[in-house]
């Protein structure tokens, strides 16, 4: 596991040469259509699935937090709760977790079958980095975009907790707007960009990686596609706790 | 003597503990055509990579115009690996490009020219292994013939001075076989390419080649021109040559 991490570290860093090393020839790092087509498959792809999901769950802790809150009749806190419960953990939390098993199993997957078929060692033999041509617009395609997809979650959850609120908590929903504009505080919303952006690089770079490492056929391929997911799940996780900690530690 | 374009020395290299290459030295002169022979999984194709610098020997050396591939620079390999071309044993054609596309992009990622000379280029060169009129259609349309015969143009679109062909006849019928034979000859004779070529056809080998050398066991055992080669002495060389099923080779699979 440390290991593999060091060498998703280490890919981060080749590409990033390898690109530059480009740039500097005074070229264009990679081809915008590629870029393109994976912000489109990545990120507009994914926007009924986050938005559901997001929707589902702002409902549920609406309701859940509403129908605890209510015996101490406190209940006008669910919007704060759901705010910054979303903006600075849920958000960025669930929707790595949908990336992560949407776009980066369909890049371990492209890129393993691609390593299978020797496309990869073409490309290189060629004399083009297939780092910087077929690695670095997927992982800037999820990095730029994780961002925009947790901004479509939030609004979606606060979406479901304001028709909770109204319907059965009696909070309307300009004073639901009100409740949040107290709640949400701006480390939380920094703290959420930060993590979705770092959700994006690890996501990106754990698939592409697992893909580039593929070895033995279609199997290799299936096995490393699941390998992608639960690694990048578990490393989001993972990464998801220390920023909690780090981000505690620090405003204390 | 010209230097020459490609020199391996002392080379060793194994694949998970396996010795694969056992001290293999190898040394092409500009305008030869060398062909390479041996058994299946003998180490031909990883042979090709370690030119490409693609793989790296664990001992010995490997050098294109004399300048240490495995110490290249990142940069530097690039540069060299445009001077190569390379036709792959399975093709190796990029599945989501057309084929028109799959030729452009050397041409696009690695020159400046302009949309009309890259269209040139392609055609050309689509016209040198007789698939004219293939350019929109994808790699996965095609049969394994006609896509080694795209891998062929799109090694040639940049002009390369060193061509590196794993079993460019294998797969193909007789008289695409003759031509890319034709193709391969020309090559040298009329743009001074040097090639290598991998191939398991006999008559194509003697045919094509400059120079035959015969790859067993990790080293080259035999290399001579194609009348002397065949001609040899060597009890593997003549097995493989005549394709007798008695002999050192199989007997070695067996103990
Ligand atoms: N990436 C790899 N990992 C492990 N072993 C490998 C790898 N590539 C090649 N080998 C092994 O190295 C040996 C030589 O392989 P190579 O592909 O060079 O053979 P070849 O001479 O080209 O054979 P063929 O004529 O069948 O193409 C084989 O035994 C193969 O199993
Ligand atoms: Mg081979």
């Amino acid at each position: 596991m440390l290991q593999h991490l060091s060498s998703v570290v280490w890919l981060l860093f080749e590409t990033a040469q390898e690109t530059l090393e480009h740039t500097r020839r005074g070229r264009l790092p990679f081809r915008p259509a590629i870029f393109f087509e994976q912000t489109d498959r990545a990120g507009v792809g994914s926007i009924p699935l986050v938005a559901l999901v997001s929707l589902f769950l702002g409902l549920t802790m609406a309701l859940l937090t509403g129908y605890q809150l209510q015996s101490f009749g406190t209940e006008r806190l669910v919007p704060g709760l759901v705010a910054v419960g979303f903006t600075r953990e849920l958000g960025p939390l669930i929707t790595g977790i949908m990336v992560a098993a949407r776009i980066g199993a369909a890049y371990t997957a492209e890129l393993g079958t691609m390593t299978v078929a020797e496309e990869v060692e073409a490309i290189e033999a060629m004399g083009i980095g297939p780092l910087r041509f077929l690695v670095t617009p997927r992982v800037l395609a999820v990095f730029l975009l994780m961002p925009c997809l947790v901004v479509v979650s939030n609004i979606m959850a606060l979406i479901g907790a304001a028709f909770i609120s109204d319907l059965h908590l009696n909070i309307s929903l300009p004073y639901f707007f009100d409740l949040i504009h107290d709640a949400l505080q701006r480390r939380d919303i920094i703290a959420g960009v930060i993590k979705s952006f770092l959700f994006g690089l690890i996501i990106g770079l754990v698939a592409c990686y697992k893909g580039l490492t593929v070895k033995g056929g279609a199997a290799g391929v299936g096995d490393a596609t699941t390998s992608s997911v639960v690694t990048a799940i578990t490393v989001v996780i993972g990464f998801d706790t220390l920023a909690n900690i780090v981000l505690v530690a620090l405003y204390d | 003597m010209d230097t020459p374009l490609v020199e391996m020395s002392n080379v060793d290299l194994s694949f998970d503990g396996t010795r694969i290459l056992k001290g293999l030295s190898l040394s092409v002169a500009p305008r030869e055509r060398l062909v390479i022979l041996g058994q299946s999984g003998s180490g031909k194709s990883t042979t090709l990579r370690l030119i490409l610098g693609i793989l790296h020997p664990q001992h010995g050396s490997v050098k294109f115009k004399n300048e240490e591939v495995t110490h290249m620079s990142r940069a530097k390999l690039n540069r060299m690996r445009q001077k190569i071309g390379m036709v792959y044993q399975y093709s190796a054609l990029i599945s989501s490009l057309t084929i028109r596309d799959n030729l452009a992009l050397p041409l696009e990622e690695l020159t400046d020219k302009s949309r009309e000379e890259i269209d040139q280029i392609i055609e050309e060169k689509l016209a040198m292994v007789g698939m004219e009129d293939t350019g929109e259609r994808m790699p996965s349309e095609l049969s394994g013939g006609m896509k080694k015969r795209i891998g062929l143009a799109r090694a040639l679109v940049l002009n390369p001075e060193l061509v590196l062909f794993d079993e460019p006849s294998a797969g193909l019928d007789p008289v695409i076989s003759s031509v890319i034979d034709e193709l391969i000859i020309s090559l040298t004779e009329k743009a001074n390419t040097t090639s290598i070529i991998v191939t398991h056809e006999m008559d194509s080998a003697f045919k094509i080649a400059t120079r035959i050398a015969m790859l067993y066991q990790g080293k080259i055992i035999e290399e001579d021109r194609p009348e002397r080669f065949r001609r040899s002495e060597n009890e593997v060389v003549k097995q493989f040559v005549e394709g007798k099923t008695d002999g050192p080779i199989l007997e070695n699979k067996k103990s």
